[in-house]
C-alpha cells in the first residue's frame, strides 16, 4: 500500500473474498463490528501490513486498507465513514 | 425482441461453467487477485466500497418482462431487493456474494441474461435510442445493427485485452438520443443514394479529460461494417497507451495522433485485414431485422380516456410520446421519484413493470441512458390504466426531462473512487424542485451528477453538470453550464470554484433566475438560454453577488 | 517449461540464444533468437534450417525487413496478461505478413486465454510445467462455438 498515511492511529479493514463484506481486524481475528477492531499505531503499520498480506495470500481477504481514526477511536475520513456505517441515504 | 439461437445458448451457459472455475482457482489459491480480475471484470463482477457489485447486460436496453421479473427474483434472493439502472442501459446489483455469483449467472441464463463484458478492458455493451423503432423521426431502426455488432464484439479473440474498456453506441435518427458523439465509436446511420450506411465518429468520451467524437469516415456501406469496426479496434489495440491508465482510451490515441493520421491507419488496417468471412451478407442483415419487428399494433382511433386527474394529465404531459402508429403510445417510467436514490427500482416496483409490460405493452420494456425505463408500445385506451398501475408503485411521477429527472452516478455512498457524494444531491433537488408547476415552469432541464472527475454521472454534458469534489476532507461541489450529449454536441463550462452543499443549492437558485428573467418567452428552454447568453451572466451572478 | 500444442504436450525443439550467450549456434541447430541477435547477425541466420524470432508485446514488426516466412517459428512473449498487443500481433503476422508456419505464444499469460491464443492463429503455447493441468482443463471448457467467422 503506497499510499502515505497520515494520522496517529488505524483500524485495518477489507472486504472479505468469499463475501466482499467490510470486515475488520481485531485480537481475535477478522470481525464484522469495527468497535472490536484493533487500534494500530503508526510504529506498528509495518507488522500489519505483514499480516495483511499473509491474510491476502490465505484467500481470505482483499482490498485491504487503513482506516484513520483519531486517538479515541473515532473515525476521521468520511469515505471510511460511510464503509463502517454504510450508505447516507434511505434506499 | 431477439431471441438466442442454439449458439447463443451454449456460449452463455459455457460461460457460466468457465467463471465458475475460476471462482474455484481463485477461493484454492491457484489464481492471484490481479489474475482474477479481469476475468471477473469480463464477467460483470466490480469490487466497491462496500462489497461487490454486480452489472447485468441488457444488450441495448431491451428487456422482456420475463427477464425483468427474474431481475426481481434475483435481487430479492441474493441482493437487497433492488436493482439500478445504469447510463449504459445496464442493471447493477449492489451486494452480491462472490460465491453467489456463479448461481445468479445460472439463473440469469435461464431467461437470456448474462453479464458478460460489462465490465473490464473489452467492448462493454453496444447502447442505442431509447426509442428506437418506435418514431418516424427514425432513417432505420438501429437495434438489428446493435445485435449484430453485439456478437461480434462478444468473446472476440483479439480484443478482450485492450488497453482500457471500449464503448459503441449506434443512433438511427439523426436527433441522437444515444449520446454517439461522447462513445469511443458512434455510428450514424444514414442514407447515400437510397443505400443504408455509417457515419462513424471515434474518439468521444468524458472521465477525466472529455472529448466529441470526431468523424472519420462520411460513409461506410453496411456490408463493411464489421471489418471497418475491426479496422479500428485493431489501430487502437496496438497503438493505444498502455503506461497510464488515464490516458489509455481511444480518445487520447486519437487526439495525440491527430484524426488524419489515425485514420490512415484505420483505413491501412481496413484493407489489409478486411475478411469476406466479416461481411455481412443482405440475407444475414434480414434475418436479424425479423427479431426487432414491431409486434402486432392495429392503428386505433380509440382516444386517451377522460380523467378529472391533474396527475394524469401532467403524466401525460411530461412521460408519453406519440407512437408512430396511430392510436398507441410510449410511455417512459421515472425512476427519479421524490426523495428517492434516482435509478433504482425495487424488487416491488420490477415486479409491477414486469406485469404491466405483459398485459399493455407486449412484454416489452426499454432501459434508457438516461436512468429511466420504457414501456414502447401502449394503446392510448389504455393510458389511464397504465398510469393507475405505475403511480401505485411511485413509478409515474410525471418529471421527464424536468430539473428533478436527473443522471446520476453512485457516488461516494458505494464507490471507492468517489471524492463526494453524488446521490444525497439529487434526493435534495427531487425535494426542493418537487411541486409540478414549478418544474415544469422551468421546463427541459438536464442535471447530471458525477461523484468525481471520472465523470461516471456524465456531468459534462449536463446542462447544468454537478462534479462532486474533496476540498481539505469535506465534500465540495463544481458546476458546469451549457453541456449537451445529443447531436449538438458540447461540453459544459465551469463556472467557477466549487463550494459546500448548502452553497451549491442557492448557486442552481440564482442560475435559474438569471435563466427565466432573459428567456424570450415560457418556451425557450434552458440550453437555448445559454447558448444565446454565454457563461458570463450565469458565473457573474453566481459568484459576484453574495 | 513445456510446450503444448491443442492441450497435448509436445517437445520443445527449440533451444534459445540471445547475443550474451557464449557460443555461436551451429548451422543444424534449432535456435529461438530475439530482434537485437536477428538484426546482428541476419547473414549467418539466414542460413539456418529452423531459425525462430522472439517478438515482445511491445516490439514492432515493421522494423523487420524480412520475409517471415525465413523463420520456422515466430514466438510472442506476453510481457502481462494484461497486455492484448500479440493478440493483433498474431493476427497481423498471419494475415499482413501470410505466415503460415508455427506461431507459440509464451510469457505470462493466464490459461483463461486459450482459446482466443487459438482463434488469433497461435499454434502452441510455451507455460510452466506446474500449470499444465490448469490449461488443458480450461481448453476443455472452451467452445466449438464462436461468434467470429475468421
Amino acid at each position: 500500500m503506497a499510499k502515505k498515511l497520515k494520522g496517529e492511529f488505524f483500524f485495518l479493514s477489507a472486504n472479505e473474498l468469499k463475501s466482499g463484506k467490510i470486515i475488520f481486524y481485531s485480537n481475535n481475528g477478522w470481525v464484522d463490528d469495527f468497535k472490536q477492531a484493533t487500534k494500530i499505531s503508526k510504529e506498528e503499520i509495518e507488522s500489519y501490513e505483514k499480516i495483511y498480506q499473509a491474510e491476502e495470500a490465505k484467500c481470505i481477504i482483499i482490498s485491504p486498507t487503513f482506516i484513520e481514526i483519531d486517538k479515541n477511536g473515532e473515525i476521521l475520513k468520511l469515505r471510511d465513514k460511510i464503509r463502517i456505517n454504510g450508505l447516507t441515504i434511505e434506499i | 425482441m431477439y431471441k438466442y439461437s442454439q449458439k447463443d445458448k451454449t456460449l452463455i451457459n459455457e460461460r457460466v461453467e468457465q467463471f465458475k472455475y475460476q471462482v474455484q482457482r481463485r477461493i484454492d489459491g491457484k489464481l492471484s487477485e490481479d489474475e482474477f480480475k479481469p476475468l471477473r471484470l469480463m464477467n460483470g463482477l466490480y469490487l466497491q466500497l462496500h462489497a461487490y457489485m454486480l452489472r447485468v447486460a441488457i444488450p441495448y436496453g431491451e428487456l422482456s418482462a420475463v427477464q425483468m421479473d427474474k431481475l426481481a427474483e434475483i435481487s430479492k434472493k441474493y441482493d437487497r431487493g433492488y436493482g439500478h439502472f445504469t447510463t449504459r442501459q445496464n442493471i447493477q446489483f449492489n451486494w452480491p456474494k462472490l460465491i453467489d455469483v456463479p448461481n445468479i449467472l445460472s439463473d440469469l441464463s435461464s431467461v437470456e441474461m448474462h453479464a458478460i463484458q460489462t465490465s473490464g478492458n473489452c467492448i462493454r455493451n453496444i447502447s442505442t435510442d431509447h426509442l428506437a423503432g418506435l418514431t418516424s423521426d427514425e432513417i432505420e431502426d438501429p437495434r438489428p445493427w446493435c445485435e449484430i455488432i453485439r456478437k461480434w464484439s462478444t468473446f472476440h479473440p483479439e480484443f478482450s485485452f485492450l488497453p482500457r474498456k471500449f464503448k459503441i453506441a449506434v443512433t438511427g435518427s439523426s436527433t441522437d438520443r444515444a449520446a454517439i458523439k461522447f462513445h469511443d465509436i458512434g455510428l450514424q446511420i444514414v442514407k447515400k443514394n437510397q443505400s443504408i450506411g455509417f457515419e462513424v465518429y471515434v474518439g468521444g468520451g468524458q472521465g477525466r479529460s472529455p472529448f466529441i467524437a470526431k468523424k472519420i469516415n462520411d460513409f461506410i456501406e453496411k456490408r463493411d461494417l464489421l471489418n471497418y469496426l475491426e479496422a479500428i479496434l485493431t489501430t487502437y489495440n496496438q497503438l493505444g497507451r498502455r503506461d497510464n491508465i488515464y490516458k489509455a482510451r481511444i480518445k487520447i490515441l486519437v487526439h495525440e495522433l491527430g484524426i488524419e493520421a489515425f485514420k490512415k491507419h484505420v483505413d491501412e488496417n481496413f484493407e489489409i485485414f478486411r475478411s469476406k468471412e466479416l461481411n455481412l451478407e443482405d440475407s444475414f442483415i434480414k434475418q436479424t431485422k425479423e427479431y426487432f419487428k414491431l409486434p402486432n399494433l392495429k392503428p386505433s382511433k380509440k382516444n386517451i380516456p377522460l380523467s378529472k386527474d391533474i396527475d394524469f394529465h401532467n403524466w401525460l404531459m411530461r412521460n408519453s410520446i406519440s407512437h408512430k402508429i396511430n392510436g398507441y403510445s410510449i410511455i417512459l417510467i421515472s425512476l427519479k421519484p421524490r426523495g428517492k436514490p434516482p435509478g433504482d427500482a425495487s424488487a416491488e416496483q420490477m415486479k409491477a413493470i414486469a406485469k404491466i409490460s405483459e398485459k399493455f405493452s407486449f412484454s416489452e420494456i426499454r432501459v434508457t441512458h438516461e436512468q429511466n425505463l420504457v414501456l414502447p408500445h401502449i394503446k392510448n385506451s389504455d393510458l389511464l390504466e397504465v398510469w393507475s398501475g405505475l403511480k401505485k408503485y411511485n413509478l409515474a411521477t410525471p418529471n421527464l426531462g424536468l430539473i428533478t429527472d436527473t443522471i446520476c452516478c453512485p457516488g461516494m455512498d458505494y464507490c471507492s473512487l468517489a471524492t463526494a457524494r453524488s446521490i444525497p444531491i439529487s434526493q435534495k433537488i427531487t425535494e426542493y424542485y418537487q411541486k409540478f408547476d414549478k418544474q415544469n415552469d422551468i421546463g427541459d432541464l438536464k442535471i447530471k451528477i458525477s461523484g468525481c472527475i471520472n465523470a461516471c454521472g456524465h456531468h459534462h454534458v449536463g446542462n447544468i453538470g454537478i462534479l462532486g469534489l474533496d476540498r481539505n476532507g469535506e465534500e465540495s461541489y463544481q458546476i458546469t453550464l451549457g453541456g449537451s450529449a445529443n447531436q449538438n454536441a458540447s461540453i459544459g463550462k465551469i463556472i467557477g470554484p466549487s463550494f459546500p452543499e448548502d452553497r451549491l443549492f442557492n448557486a442552481i437558485e440564482k442560475i435559474l433566475i438569471v435563466y427565466k428573467q432573459n428567456r424570450k418567452n415560457s418556451d425557450e428552454d434552458f440550453l437555448s438560454v445559454f447558448n444565446r447568453l454565454g457563461v458570463e451572466p450565469f458565473k457573474k451572478e453566481v459568484y459576484d453577488s453574495t | 517449461m513445456i510446450v503444448l500444442r491443442n492441450g497435448l504436450e509436445e517437445k520443445n525443439e527449440y533451444s534459445k540464444w540471445s547475443l550474451e550467450s557464449n557460443q555461436f549456434p551451429k548451422k543444424e541447430d534449432s535456435v529461438i533468437i530475439n530482434l537485437d541477435a536477428w538484426n546482428k547477425h541476419k547473414h549467418e541466420f539466414s542460413e539456418f534450417n529452423y531459425i525462430g524470432l522472439l517478438i515482445n508485446s511491445d516490439q514492432n514488426l515493421e522494423e523487420l525487413n524480412a520475409d517471415l516466412n525465413v523463420f520456422s517459428i515466430i514466438q510472442l512473449n506476453f510481457l502481462t496478461f494484461k497486455d492484448g498487443r500479440p493478440f493483433s500481433i498474431a493476427r497481423q503476422i498471419r494475415k499482413k505478413y501470410n505466415f503460415k508456419r508455427e506461431l507459440r505464444a509464451s510469457g505470462y499469460m493466464l490459461p483463461d486465454q486459450y482459446g482466443y491464443l487459438l482463434r488469433c492463429g497461435f499454434n502452441t503455447i510455451e507455460i510452466p510445467e506446474k500449470d499444465k493441468e490448469i490449461w488443458i482443463k480450461v481448453l476443455s471448457l472452451e467452445s466449438k462455438e464462436n461468434y467470429q467467422q475468421f
